[in-house]
Parts: structure tokens; sequence; C-alpha cells
């Protein structure tokens, strides 16, 4: 009989094998899209003066004259190396500034998940625990409010009450925490809540059913039964068998935070790697649109396998493979 | 006219009689502490822009917008002539670049300049960098123009640079300052293997101390700097921010001193405590390109049609959500020096299109546009307003095409895939050229619907070629003859540019149609009037 370690590390490995397909189609199709994106990195840098001759000669010079296929090998190569090359036009190291960018993306994200998580696991254990009542129905009011604003709009409400109204705030811009901690926090408040507004409201709704349902199982009616508190009731029984739905939301979430990073990261002026992977893809940086795009396949890989072993550490019925 | 417009700041508990009194003095004190705002050294700015800048290459020229690549460039190697806001070209880097009869042409340096890597900025200096720019190889946008004339050099001694011209050209100071306005060290451009990793070794006023692509450039005081004790800023910032509304939000937060647009985005927050507006007193056009390779404006009586058919007054009301425009009459503006008030672009007569629409559907040219812009929100707008009006006359409709921005100058310039093309942005002329050669010649850079009448080409060939005042405004006459009678170009609104900045902001000086003179810049302590 295998040893449990080694059937998570087995699980790990069949799900890290079956991304690299992912990983190459992805990649690939950087790589093969570009050429049909519109202008090109000459155009970009020579501007709207230049001559045909003149985008041409310096398309070959970057060598965006060869077939997709042999920059992509190139590129592979390259990977295999860990030589991930230069940004295009400042010629910093792209595994730098993937680095330092990402970090930047991911401290958003982790903030707008605690923020969310500790706003909404306590509001819906007590709406749970009153449901029907005043509580639970106003909650759930304002949560489908919540739910139906578009970040794009979130970013523009908030920037405006707490940058141009209050001036609270700064409305754009970027400071490292091991630089100025303080700063930083002022500088990640406005992208942070604007992705906790609709991540709060959807981890309240998901976590809420779930409470309310876990309510309902026969252990907890026993609980009831032998006079044991409600809030006891809602941190010692009833929250660790409703966890494994929350955590498959978290999983889920990390993808919109990802994604709705481009938003925020774009409004805010935030250099995360949301809004350098749209710069780069404007700019036809393909070295950088390349390297976010292979880190964004691997965190989508590594957070569902984590997803899939967490089931199984959290709820003893479901069995890692 | 200059305009800057200052709110108070708001006050906090004082009381009515105080700020009363505060106010009667502050008025008897106006005058005298505007007259005693002196430049003071030190502090930071921060310039916010769109996009950043694509290479240090001072070969690579294109744009004024205030803050945008060429403000940039000009914070590191300083433009070697300006023109300034009444359109004179006047000294930078150098002292002078003028002529007695617009084909030989002097350019005098001045003494001492040094790039920051201790190379003399002198006339060797310019001409291995205007060489540089004529070769080919160099892949600059003002190739060809450098190229007309790079062999007529002659370094007279190292302050002294003798450029002789194939042929006279007036305007030959004006495009420089456009065209080729930027000097680096020579040293700095050889070293280089490809654009890219071209440094930044300018004599300018700043120096680069950091860049973070598409994220911020940041510069410090060039120490060595020709006009002490400018530059006064120690650092100057440009930050990148995409979206406009939020560079708005960042200036009226106080996140950085200034951003370029127009009113129409301003809106109530040029109202905003601490927040002023300065306009930028450079006239700039909104234009659209007919195509005249083929479809429906191909016909002169077609150009007419589409004049005649729409208020363009109520045409950049819809562009731009704002009331009270009128629109231009001409290429030049009326106050310019050049205009003719006998030439007139036609005006808003739908009985007139009307008649015209069915004079061209009668010769089997039905008044079909195919409309090409890209897409942004203001573009989206004009281009329906015209697809609506235009739909509405008997035989004519039009569609409209959307592209992405860097997609435009390919679906037009290069694949004339257009019956009219909208490029968004206000073209500034800073005097007549460059721009309205690029714009009218048979061979300019920004005709991108192809017009070419040699009698036009003729009319700005004489433009350029005297120096005589009374002579080049009969050029010029002509030229606008031209331009009401072939209505080459849809012209619709005339604009001049903005700033949104921090009330205390001091040394706002524009020159090339909106780039900054940064060294002029310094932090006042209080709100500052200029």
């Amino acid at each position: 009989m295998r040893s449990a370690g080694s059937t998570y590390l087995r699980a790990a490995g069949t799900r890290l094998l079956a991304g690299i397909p992912v990983f190459v189609l992805v990649t690939f199709a950087a790589t093969a899209l570009s050429d049909l994106m519109p202008g090109s990195a000459a155009q970009t840098i020579l501007g709207e003066n230049a001559t045909l001759e003149q985008i041409a000669a310096l398309n070959a010079e970057y060598g965006y004259d060869r077939p997709a296929v042999i920059r992509y090998l190139d590129w592979l190569g390259g990977l295999a190396r860990g030589d991930l090359g230069y940004t295009l036009f400042s010629r910093q190291p792209v595994a730098e500034l993937l680095v330092n960018r990402a970090a930047v993306t991911f401290e958003i994200a982790l903030l707008a998940m605690l923020v969310s998580l500790l706003l909404a696991i306590p509001l819906a254990m007590v709406s749970a625990a009153r449901a029907g009542g005043l509580v639970d129905s106003t909650l759930s009011a304002v949560t489908s409010f919540l739910l139906s604003i578009p970040t794009f709009v979130s970013v523009v409400v908030l920037s405006y009450v707490f940058s141009i109204v209050l001036r609270w705030l700064p409305a754009t811009g970027w400071v490292s925490p091991f630089v100025d901690p303080l700063g930083n926090l002022m500088f990640v408040a406005l992208p942070v809540l604007s992705l906790s507004v609709h991540q709060s409201a959807y981890f309240f709704r998901v976590a809420r059913s779930q409470f309310a349902a876990t309510l309902q199982e026969d252990f907890v009616l026993v609980a009831r039964a032998k006079g044991l508190s409600t809030s006891y009731i809602m941190l010692r029984h009833a929250l660790r068998p409703s966890l494994p739905q929350v955590l498959t939301v978290l999983g889920l979430s990390m993808t919109f935070l990802l994604g709705g990073s481009f938003i925020v990261e774009s409004y805010f002026a935030v250099p995360g790697i949301g809004w350098t992977v749209l710069n780069a893809v404007k700019n036809h940086d393909l070295p950088v649109v390349q390297a976010i795009l292979s880190l964004t396949v691997v965190i989508f890989v590594v957070v569902f396998i984590l997803v899939d072993l967490g089931y199984a550490l959290i709820d003893p019925r479901v069995q890692a493979t | 006219m200059t305009t800057l417009t200052i709110k108070a700041r708001s006050g906090n508990g004082t009381s009515r009689s105080a700020m009363l009194a505060a106010a009667v003095c502050l008025a008897l004190l106006a005058p005298t502490a505007a007259l005693a705002q002196t430049p003071t050294s030190g502090g930071t700015m921060t310039i916010i822009n769109g996009s950043d800048i694509r290479s240090w290459d001072p070969a690579i020229t294109s744009g004024t917008f205030p803050g945008g690549p060429m403000d940039v460039l000009d914070a590191v190697y300083g433009f070697i002539v300006y023109v300034n806001d009444k359109g004179v070209v006047t000294g930078g880097m150098a002292e002078s670049l003028t002529s007695e009869d617009a084909i030989t042409w002097t350019l005098k340096l001045r003494e001492g300049v040094k790039f920051s890597d201790g190379v003399a900025y002198d006339a060797e200096a310019v001409k291995y960098n205007w060489e540089r720019v004529a070769d080919p190889a160099t892949a600059a946008p003002s190739q060809a123009f450098v190229a007309g004339w790079a062999s007529g050099m002659e370094v007279v001694d190292p302050l002294t640079l003798k450029i002789t011209l194939p042929a006279a050209n007036a305007n030959f100071a004006a495009q420089i300052a456009e065209l080729a306005p930027f000097i680096a060290s020579p040293e700095a451009l050889k070293v280089a293997k490809e654009k890219s990793e071209i440094k930044p070794v300018g004599a300018g006023a700043f120096l680069l101390d950091a860049w973070d692509q598409d994220v911020s450039v940041s510069m410090k005081r060039n120490p060595d700097y020709w006009d002490q004790p400018r530059p006064y800023l120690d650092t100057l910032k440009f930050a990148i921010i995409p979206e406009t509304n939020a560079r708005i939000a960042t200036v009226v937060q106080g996140g950085a001193t200034m951003m370029a647009g127009y009113p129409y985005q301003f809106g109530s927050n040029a109202d905003a405590d601490g927040v002023a507006t300065k306009q930028i007193p450079i006239r700039g056009i909104n234009r659209a390109y007919f195509n005249h390779t083929k479809g429906v404006f191909s016909d002169v009586r077609a150009r007419e049609a589409f004049y005649s058919a729409i208020d363009r007054g109520r045409l950049m009301q819809a562009f731009t959500q704002m009331e009270g425009f009128t629109p231009p009459v001409s290429y030049f503006g009326t106050s310019s020096q050049y205009y003719d008030p006998a030439y007139s672009l036609p005006s808003y007569d739908p009985a007139k299109a009307q008649e015209l629409i069915s004079a061209l559907a009668a010769d089997g040219k039905p008044f079909e546009v195919k409309i090409v812009t890209y897409t942004n929100s203001d573009l989206k707008r004009l281009a329906a307003y015209v697809q609506q009006v235009i739909s509405s006359y008997e035989g004519a409709s039009a569609t409209i095409e959307e592209v992405d921005q860097a997609n435009l100058i390919v679906r037009c310039k290069q694949q004339l895939e257009f019956d009219l093309c909208v490029e968004g942005g206000v073209l500034v002329s800073n005097g007549a050229e460059p721009n309205i050669s690029n714009l009218l010649r048979s061979t300019g850079n920004f005709n991108w619907g192809q017009y070419n009448n040699p009698e036009m080409d003729a009319a700005l060939s004489a433009a350029a070629s005297t120096v005589d005042p009374t002579a080049v405004k009969a050029a010029f006459s002509d030229v606008q003859k031209l331009v009401v009678e072939d209505l080459p170009l849809y012209i619709f609104g005339e604009q001049t540019r903005y700033l949104l900045l921090r009330d205390n902001t001091g040394g706002v000086v524009n020159s090339n149609g909106g780039i900054l003179q940064k060294q002029f810049l310094y932090v006042c302590d209080a709100p500052c009037v200029e």
C-alpha cells in the first residue's frame, strides 16, 4: 500500500504532465497569433512617419520576418537554457521583469483574497445562522447588487470617491513594500478594494449556502440537541465540512483575480503582470508576452493541482489519484 | 492668448470676515505677487502621458503631444532649435540657425557645451548625427528630408556648421526643429549595435536615472547644463498612465504634476482645489482624409457634398460632448499671418448637399461612404453622427469600420481601404511648415488619401523657396485657393491643447506644438500665475 505522501506526489505529477500540452498550445498560439495583430514592433518604434521599407528592415533586424515555428523554437530553446530574453525597448531582462511584476500582482491578488475572505466568511456564518431573517435578506440583497457591478465600473467609482472627492488614496501608481511599506498599502488599497467588491460578494454567497446546507446535517442537529451554542456549532462543527466548496471557489477566484488584474492594474497604473502583458501585446513585445503567458499557465495548473489535493486533505472521503 | 485659471483653495474654518480681509489683501497684492514670482531650484515634478518612449535613438522623432516621447527625448537631448508658440524659430541647444537666402544656412553652436559623457557638442557632432539620420540603415522617419541636404554640410569651425541646400527652403529651420532636432553623443551612438542598445547620452537639461518600461522614466538634473541655473527641478519623472480618467484623477489627487488633454476630457475636475488648467496657445486641426484614389470621394463634387451635408459645429459637439464650436473656414486659423479671407471652406448647406448627391447618382456614382476609424468612444460618437446625417439624405449611405488604433495607419495609409479615414488626434501646425506640406504635398507623409495636384506642390514649393514674407503669404494664398477648390481634406474642427496641472507649477513654456521646455519648470510654494 502506498503512503499518503507518494499518492499526493503521483497525483501532482500526473496533473503537471497534463499541463504540458496546455503550456505548449498557449505559448505557441501567442507566437503564431502575433503575426495576425495589426502593426508591428518596428512600426511601434519608428512611428507613423516611417516608410514600409524602413518598417520591414527593422522587423527583419529583430527577426520578426522569420516563420512563427522558427521563432517559437528559438524561444523554447532559450527557455530551456533559462534565458527568457530581453524586453524589446528598454532591454530589461525579461526574467527579472517577470519576477518584479508578478510580485505586484500576487500581492494585490492575495490581499484581495484575504480581504474578501475576512469579510465574506464571518458574514456568511452570521447570515446562515439566521437564514431567512432580516440580516440574511439584507446581506443577500447587498451581495446581489455588488455581484452585478463589473470591475470596470467599480474602479471608476472607487477612484472617484477615494481619490478625487475624499483624496484619501492615490489614484494611480505603485511603490515597493521594501521601500515604503505604508506607502505600498496606500497604493494597493484601491486595486485591492476594486477586486474585493466582487470577490467578497461571491465568497459570501457560496459560503452562506454551504453553511446553510451543513447546518441541516444530522451531526449539527445532534450538537444543537446537546445544547451547544450557535457560535460554537458554527466554528467547531459547521466550518470544516463547509470548506471544500469554499476551497473550490478559492481556486476559481484566483483565475478571476488574475483576469481582474488586467483591468484593475491598467486603470490604477499598477505595474503587475496584467498591466505588463497588455502593454506588451500592444507593443508587440513578444518575449514579455511569452514569459507572462507561460507564468499564467503554470499558475493555473499549480492552483488547480493544489485545489484537487486540498480536497483530499480536508475531506477524507475524497482520495488523491 | 494664454489662459491660466486658478481656483481658491478651500478654507477650513476661517471666519468670513477674516477671509474677506484676506481676499482684499490678496486682491491688492495680486499684481505684485505675480511679478514677484521668481523661479526656485529644487523639487520634483511628474508629467503623465499615455504611452512610453520606444527608443532613445535621437533619429526617431514623431508627435508633439506634451509629455509624449518627443518631450522625453527633449529632456535628455534638448531641441537644437525650437519653434516657439508664435511660430518663430528660436535657439535651443544651438544659438541660432539662420539664412539670408534660404539656400545657405548657418548653424551657430554654443561654446563649452558638452554631452554627459564629456564629448563636445560641436559642429562635428551635429554633422555626424544628421549624416546618421540620412543613412537609410538608421531607418529614421526623417531620412528622406535629411538625405536631401546632408551632403551639403560643411564644418566651418567647431561652433559653426554651414548647410547648403539643393534649393531654397525658407522653412528649413522649422523643419529641423520638427524633424531632426536631437543630437546625441557620437561616441554613444557608435557603440550601439542596434536601436534598443542606444544609451541616452545628450547635453539636455536632464540625465536619465531609471527607466521601467511602460511604467515610468525618471531623470535627474544635469549639473553641467549650459543654461545655468536651469533646470530648476532636481528630479523630473514621466509616468505612463494609459487611461485618461486615471490620469485626471492622479493630477487632481496630487499624485502627479500635469497631463495634457482637452477641456471636454477634464470636465468638472478642472475646477478641483489645487488644480489649474493652462491653454497651450498653439492651434491644431481635427481632420479626416478623403480617399482620392478610388470611391466616391475621388470626385470633387462628392467632397463638396460631404462638407455641405454636415454641420461641422454639431459634429464637433458630438465628438467632444461640448458646445460652442465654430467650424474652421480655412487650413489656417483666422488669426494666422497667412490666412486669406478670400477663400473659405464650404459651409453647411443641406440643399446644396442633396443636389450634389443626386447629380453624382445620376452619373452612376452612388454616395456610399465607408468611414474607417479606430476604436475609441469619442470617435465612435463622431462616426455614428456622420453615418446618421449622411443616411438622412436621399440616395446616400454610410458604413463604419472600426479598427485597432495601431491598424488605422495600415488600413488607411498603406491599404487605402476607406472613403473617409478619421484620425482622432489634433494635428498641431505651429506655423505653416512642415505639416502643411506633409498633408497637402503629393509626397507628404500625412497625405493618407493620396491627394495629388501639381499646382499644390508648386504653390508649396513657392512658399518654401523665399524668405520674403510677402511672397510667402502670396504662395500660401494660392495654397488656400487650391484647398477650397480641391477640398483635399475634411477639416472639421480646430482646437488647442490644454494642460491640467497642479496650481503650484511654474515655468510652463510650450514650443513645437506642445513640447514643454522642461528646463524652465519650477515648483512654487503657493499657487503661481505666469
